[in-house]
């Protein structure tokens, strides 16, 4: 297949101005054509009782003298007009004889293609004739078939088989490819002749139509061009006979199929045709597959392991599958691994057994491999095990461990599970079992983790808190807050933190969210302990807590204060805005006035629906509060958010300072852009 | 992986000139971490107009691949696309094709990641199976129902893996939310809401380039429109923005029906049928270049009688898929994830119910799938299932029609009109490889 880069037939706008002069002129006509037919165009608009009405008669005026720089306007009508038309057999045939009529004029080539569009969806013997003289033609043969290869009836093969005869290059490669789509059993004797002749291009076509056709006249013109021919057309014969068997065998015919299977398995064309093969001799008799997968299996050939064990779910059962576990030591990595994802289908003791044997493979992927499929063949025996391999590993590995454990089934592996948190000691398995117990949510742990959290060493405390905020419930939140405001552990509070915010996500009104953390603020006096429900208060975001940091930042203790400042930099709502931007105006603190800086910009970006000139009006001020050029820089990251031509003013005043010259260019690009400035 | 033999061969080669090396590092060998060579997944992209860059980046960070190979139609991203990958691995070993021909007769490839536009999705699909090789494809799977059917069909003739970009089987919100309508939460479920987005999105900032010029000479256009109808060229309707015409793209409904229908699907359990009527309509532009829809209601109602409304431009659907049943409703969306009642999604999926496949990481559960063998979590056969009902739509709302639909044999029922709209044409020398 060549695609012709100089190909004059692609029409644009400048080359259908010839068309043009002469539909103009064959306007007049083409109106009395199609006077006589006024129907109401209308789409299936919504509901609508007033419809667009349009006719054809006025849309084919418009399609004659369509340039494609005119768009999609005209064609749409028509599309609409045809759609209005669809149930009426009367209103049909008269449409498609004047859209026949039409493809006899001069009109211009984008509205003859519409036109054909149209005839795809009611097109027929009316239009055949005009069809099939245009395929014959380089500027109409493509959109001939856009309407032909959809109409139905012998008559439409026939118009395209005669056109083969007329048709070279491009032209009949098109061709050939709508007999193959229309699966015309009438083109095979042509199609066949045509994949043996010298013209490869043609050749390589008429072998994929066969393919798509299907049938066994298709099948043993494929099979002599197999035998004949060699490269990519023998490769392609390979893989047009491949799609025929594939048909037979969706037509219930095996051996046929089985065939074909056989014959190109042994040809061994390439690897995907064999192993294609392959699998389709396994489909076409399922009886004699299992014997074909241990015998490939147990071959020293490993090229085909990993596609015979791929098959496995679909050819063995729970009994069947059990003699062929033995063959995972004969195979190569690339088997080894389908091998034990296929045995996730099939759990049983052997099966369990087999693969918690693979679990210590020397191969890392067999291993991964191997603790996945425990998810869907381990039970509670396997608990200890996972959660073991889950301590001892890093990566990937870890991962397939602690994810099967997470979900591995059984109501006893949730006891085993249970068990195991008061047994073990092991402060790395211990911590892998709090996790999954975390994970599976299981509720009946809940004051064992509280327990453990709270007294446990400093490893498996931070395990029990991350656990808890799968558990716990806004019931909880007094227990956590204790917990949180009496660890001693910054990494355990932290990752309490995250679990009381989370919590606290489940309480349906916003507004009380935070409202224990207000109490409990009205009530704390240490500094440190004050310090940490502000940063709570930051994470949960409940706007009504505002007016509380608010007042804390004028808190005498400058410890206290800053930590209401911090709270407001991460505070998730544009709320705060207001009041960031005033610290970043009056802060003492070098560091607060970045932070409040970085904080305001943020927070206008959070609003990216607002008027721009409001916004932008914020990030000048924000400029101007600027003493470092990375903040600077921040602000005109933001400013192309904002397209407008006080942004655009903002980043022209900043191409003097160097510190920020490639930023404000950038930003410039970016606004000009966004508001379509050439 | 099928690169171990070509290191082989070269390495024989290599030994025949230099000797054996006196050392070998450690991370050759898959030590510290590291995968070894012969063990890395080698990998092609064939795309880089959009969503190519992402999806290769995120490969990119694998440990286990090699990406070899890019392929564009158009020399700037493809130029670009190669620069990555050799900037990346600190070497000039990316190879860079214009045409998906010549880099389908390569033997040391095992998988390809394609981001073409729609209308070449069979054709280099179908292809990249035929070469053996496993496929992480775009959404939605083909441009028109039949061409997803011979994509399905080529990918399980030759075995291949296939990942559809439909992401979001792999995020937690989704998977939870599928995994609590699946096992029951809401009772019985009487209808289904999917809202997707209406108009057109300026992804390339071209609107308004409509202006037919010639293309750029770094861009084989021909090339480009491939088995299309023929358009001459104009920049909003190429890179990005081909989506919202027809003849290359499927509008905002084909683009989204791979992600959030097929949401709804997974949590129905739906993955491998489909709706048995289907009825539509549509808003479309007056003027422009431009013909897909911008507003629209779809709605197909499956075997059990349970409606699915999917539409974009309507308020009262909510963007996502909220499924609503005799006890609630379940609501997600992207970052979003609402029950009614609240508590129940934090409701534990229990030791003996149904467990969803689950995945954290859609590249890595490609490439896991490619050694496994296993399906990945988003396979061509559900894609095609989720697309078929935006094509079916498309064709409902084309014919004005309720179209009637066999899920099971995947057969219009006394419809011939709308067949019709089921397939497309090619331009020549185009053709669907068998």
């Amino acid at each position: 297949m060549v695609v012709s880069k100089m190909n004059a037939l692609r029409w644009n706008s400048r080359n259908t101005r010839g068309y043009l002069r002469s539909a103009r002129a064959a306007a007049p006509a083409l109106f009395l054509l199609t006077a006589g037919l006024v129907f109401s165009t209308v789409f299936p608009a919504e509901g609508s009782a007033d419809r667009n009405s349009d006719n054809l008669s006025a849309v084919l005026l418009d399609l004659a003298v369509h340039d494609p720089a005119e768009g999609e306007g005209a064609p749409l009508r028509l599309r609409a007009y045809i759609a209005s038309i669809l149930n009426d057999a009367g209103a049909r045939a008269e449409t498609e004889a004047s859209l026949a009529a039409f493809l006899e004029t001069g009109a211009s080539l984008s509205g003859k293609q519409a036109v054909c569009r149209a005839l795809r969806l009611i097109g027929s013997d009316i239009s055949l004739p005009v069809l099939s003289e245009m395929l014959s033609r380089a500027e109409t043969s493509d959109m001939a078939r856009y309407a032909l290869e959809s109409i139905p009836g012998n008559k439409a093969d026939e118009a395209l088989l005669s056109a083969l005869e007329t048709c070279e290059g491009d032209l009949k490669l098109g061709v050939i490819s709508s007999l193959g789509a229309r699966k015309s059993k009438a083109a095979v004797p042509v199609l066949a002749r045509i994949a043996r002749t010298g013209d490869s291009d043609a050749a390589a076509a008429a072998i994929e139509a066969l393919g798509l056709i299907g049938d066994a006249g298709a099948a043993d013109a494929l099979r002599n061009t197999l035998g004949t021919s060699g490269g990519e057309l023998k490769a392609a014969a390979g893989a047009a006979l491949l799609a025929c068997a594939d048909g037979f065998l969706r037509a219930g015919s095996p051996s046929e199929a089985a065939g074909i299977y056989n014959s190109l398995f042994l040809e061994n064309i390439s690897p995907a045709l064999r192993a294609a093969a392959f699998q389709g001799k396994a489909a076409a008799f399922p009886g004699d597959a299992p014997k074909l997968i241990r015998d490939t299996l147990a071959s020293p050939d490993t090229s085909l392991h990993a596609d015979a064990a791929s098959l496995i779910p679909r050819l063995f059962d729970a009994e069947t599958v059990g003699p062929i576990l033995p063959l995972f030591e004969n195979l190569s990595e690339e088997g080894r691994i389908p091998f034990i994802a296929a045995l996730s289908n099939f759990p049983s003791s052997a099966v369990l057994a087999a693969v918690l044997h693979a679990a210590g493979d020397p191969s890392i992927g067999v291993r991964i491999e191997a603790l996945k499929t425990l998810e869907a063949v381990g039970d509670a025996s396997t608990v200890l095990f996972l959660a073991e391999r889950a301590a001892a590993t890093r990566g990937a590995e870890q991962t397939a461990a602690r994810e099967s454990l997470w979900r591995l089934r059984g109501e006893e592996s949730e006891s085993a599970l249970f068990d195991l948190i008061g047994r073990v000691e092991d402060e790395k398995i211990l911590g892998e079992i709090i996790l999954a117990a975390g994970e599976r949510r299981l509720e009946g742990a809940k004051e064992t983790l509280v327990r453990i959290a709270a007294t446990a060493p400093s490893a498996v405390r931070l395990q029990a808190a991350r656990a808890l905020k799968h558990i716990a419930s806004p019931a909880d939140m007094d227990v956590l807050l204790d917990l949180m405001l009496s660890s001693d552990d910054a990494a355990v509070r932290e990752e309490l933190l995250t679990t009381i915010s989370l919590v606290s996500r489940v309480i349906p009104r916003p507004g009380m969210r935070s409202s224990l953390i207000r109490t409990r603020l009205n009530n704390e006096t240490d500094r440190d302990r004050r310090a940490s429900l502000y940063r709570l208060l930051g994470r949960i975001g409940d706007d009504a807590s505002l007016p509380i940091v608010r007042k804390a930042l004028a808190d005498p203790n400058p410890a206290a204060a800053e930590a209401a400042a911090r709270t407001m930099f991460d505070w998730p709502s544009p709320a705060a805005r207001d009041d960031v931007l005033e610290l970043a105006r009056t802060s003492s603190s070098l560091t607060l006035r970045v932070l409040a800086i970085r904080a305001f910009v943020r927070m206008i970006s959070l609003e990216p629906h607002r008027a721009p000139k409001g916004a932008v009006s914020d990030l000048t001020e924000a400029f101007s509060l600027c003493e470092r050029p990375e903040e600077k820089r921040l602000v005109l990251g933001a400013l192309p958010h904002f397209p407008c031509a006080e942004a655009l003013d903002l980043a022209a005043s900043l191409l003097e300072d160097d510190t920020v010259r490639a930023e404000a260019l950038a930003a410039i690009d970016r606004i000009r852009e966004r508001m379509r400035i050439p | 992986m099928k690169r171990r033999a070509f290191l082989k061969t070269a390495s024989l080669a290599a030994a025949g000139l230099a000797g054996f090396p006196a050392i070998v590092p450690a991370s050759a060998m898959g030590k510290d971490g590291a995968v070894a060579p012969s063990n890395r997944i080698a990998m092609a992209g064939i795309g880089y107009g959009m969503q190519g860059f992402p999806n290769m980046r995120g490969f990119l960070e694998k440990n286990e691949v090699r990406w070899v190979a890019v392929c564009d139609v158009d020399d700037s991203p493809l130029q670009k696309a190669c620069d990555i990958v050799n900037d990346h691995y600190g070497d000039s070993g990316c190879a860079a094709y214009r045409d998906f021909r010549e880099l389908c007769l390569r033997k040391d490839i095992d998988a390809v990641s394609i981001a073409v536009p729609d209308h070449w999705h069979a054709v280099i699909s179908i292809s990249c199976a035929r070469a053996g090789w496993d496929i992480y494809g775009e959404k939605p799977l083909a441009h028109s129902l039949r061409e997803g059917q011979a994509v399905c069909e080529a990918v399980e003739r030759y075995g291949r893996v296939w990942q559809t970009g439909s992401w979001q089987r792999s995020v937690e919100n989704f998977h939870r939310a599928c995994e609590l309508v699946l096992n029951g939460r809401l009772g019985k479920i009487l209808s289904i809401e999917v809202g997707l987005p209406s108009g057109h999105t300026d992804f390339a900032r071209t609107f308004g380039r409509e202006d037919l010029v010639p293309p750029p000479p770094n861009l084989d256009y021909d090339f480009w429109v491939g088995p299309a109808p023929w358009h001459p060229y104009c920049k909003a309707r190429v890179h990005m923005n081909w989506r919202w015409n027809m003849d290359f793209g499927g509008g905002q409904l084909m683009d989204w029906v791979g992600h959030h229908v097929d949401i709804a699907h997974w949590g129905m359990g739906w993955d491998d049928t489909g709706p048995v009527t289907v009825e539509g309509t549509g808003e479309f532009p007056t003027s422009g270049i431009y013909n897909s829809p911008t507003r629209y209601r779809v709605t197909a109602v499956y075997p059990d009688g349970t409606p699915m409304v999917i539409a974009g431009g309507h308020p009262d659907i909510w963007s996502g898929t909220k499924w609503i049943g005799e006890r609630g409703w379940i609501w997600v969306d992207r970052g979003e994830f609402e029950t009614e009642p609240a508590g129940l999604k934090r409701e534990t999926i229990g030791p003996e119910e149904i467990r969803l496949d689950r995945s954290r990481d859609h590249n890595q559960n490609f490439l896991d799938c490619i050694r496994s063998r296993r399906p990945a979590i988003a396979p061509c056969r559900t894609a095609h299932r989720s697309a078929t009902v935006g094509h079916l739509g498309v064709a409902a709302i084309e014919t004005g029609r309720k179209i009637r639909w066999d899920p099971a044999n995947e057969t219009l029922i006394g419809d011939p009109d709308a067949e019709r709209l089921l397939s497309r044409a090619y331009r020549s020398p185009w053709r669907l490889p068998a």
